[in-house]
């Protein structure tokens, strides 16, 4: 019995298209932008809507929007240290991504840090979740924000174990910046609507 | 229905959108344009990146073609095995099953 030669031809290896990690954290990042919107959005309408003079309520603390400048000076910083890491890490630098990284971590934690400081200190005043609007406007839009800042923070923390152990890989650090720069570049948008 | 579709404010077909103060009218306006056009611009950008992208990736493709291929003096001469070694995987033959 004569068995037919068998050819496989093939072609050059397949690639994907883009980065799989990117691309779901983009179409996340894009989800997350417009929650964002629509919180906005509900805030300024609601705003608008009370009588002049009366945001906040004269029995509600302002919202410090002096004393968030740190906090918010602190956040851009970590950004631009995050995108130094990226440069170093696409040049092979580890040492200097690593570096980079550190800081930005730590400058990113201290956001969450003083974010907190101030939250109880609202809280000292009188500002409540259900104390009044802009309590609830406040803790909703601002908790949502702090929530993705430590969310960020962790994949920025396992980035960094990555890079200490030698592991980080482009995909999985492209995917935690996407996600840290949404973070930064969203706050002063916040900032400057909530706090003003 | 016309008449209310193109005048709300003079109906007050709604509260909140047609009614209120001006500063509040204006909120939801600007609020309607930003929510209406933000994922269009993320879907533009979207669409932007991934042609960028194909382009780039398109061009990596004939680099890596015209890495891999033999020049064509060399085609001929060249023997089996070192063609496996220069373009594993553009051209593999299964080994023959044992004849029965």
């Amino acid at each position: 019995m004569v068995t037919p030669e068998l050819h496989v031809v093939r072609g050059l290896p397949r690639r994907g298209f883009t980065d799989h990690a990117l691309f779901g954290m983009a179409v996340f990042v894009f989800t997350e932008v417009m929650l964002f919107a629509g919180f906005m959005s509900a805030y300024l309408i609601t705003r608008n809507s009370v009588p002049p003079g009366t945001w906040p309520p004269p029995d509600q603390p302002r919202l410090p929007f002096e004393r968030t400048a740190l906090n918010t000076a602190a956040l851009l910083a970590s950004g631009v240290l995050v995108g130094w890491a990226n440069r170093a890490f696409s040049r092979r630098d580890t040492r200097g991504a690593q570096a980079a990284l550190t800081l930005g971590i730590v400058l990113g934690g201290l956001f969450v840090l003083l974010q907190g400081a101030e939250w109880a200190s609202l809280l000292k005043q009188g500002l409540t979740l259900s104390s009044s609007q802009v309590g609830s406007f406040f803790y909703v839009v601002i908790g949502a924000h702090a929530l993705h800042a430590v969310c960020a923070l962790g994949l920025l923390l396992w980035c960094w174990t990555g890079l200490v152990s030698r592991r980080l890989t482009a995909s999985r650090f492209g995917a935690a910046q996407l996600f840290w720069y949404f973070v930064v570049l969203v706050w002063p948008v916040i900032w400057m609507v909530m706090y003003r | 229905m016309s008449f209310l579709l193109a005048a709300p404010r003079a109906a007050l077909a709604c509260a909140v959108c047609a009614g209120g103060n001006p500063a509040n009218r204006f909120a939801i306006f600007m609020s309607t344009i930003v929510l209406s056009l933000l994922p269009l611009a993320l879907f533009a950008g979207a669409f932007l990146w991934l042609l960028s992208r194909m382009g780039s990736r398109r061009a990596e493709e004939f680099r890596e073609r015209d890495v891999l291929a033999p020049p064509d003096s060399e085609k001929p001469t060249a023997a089996p095995a070192e063609q496996e070694l220069r373009a594993p995987a553009l051209n593999r033959t299964l080994p023959h099953p044992p004849a029965s």
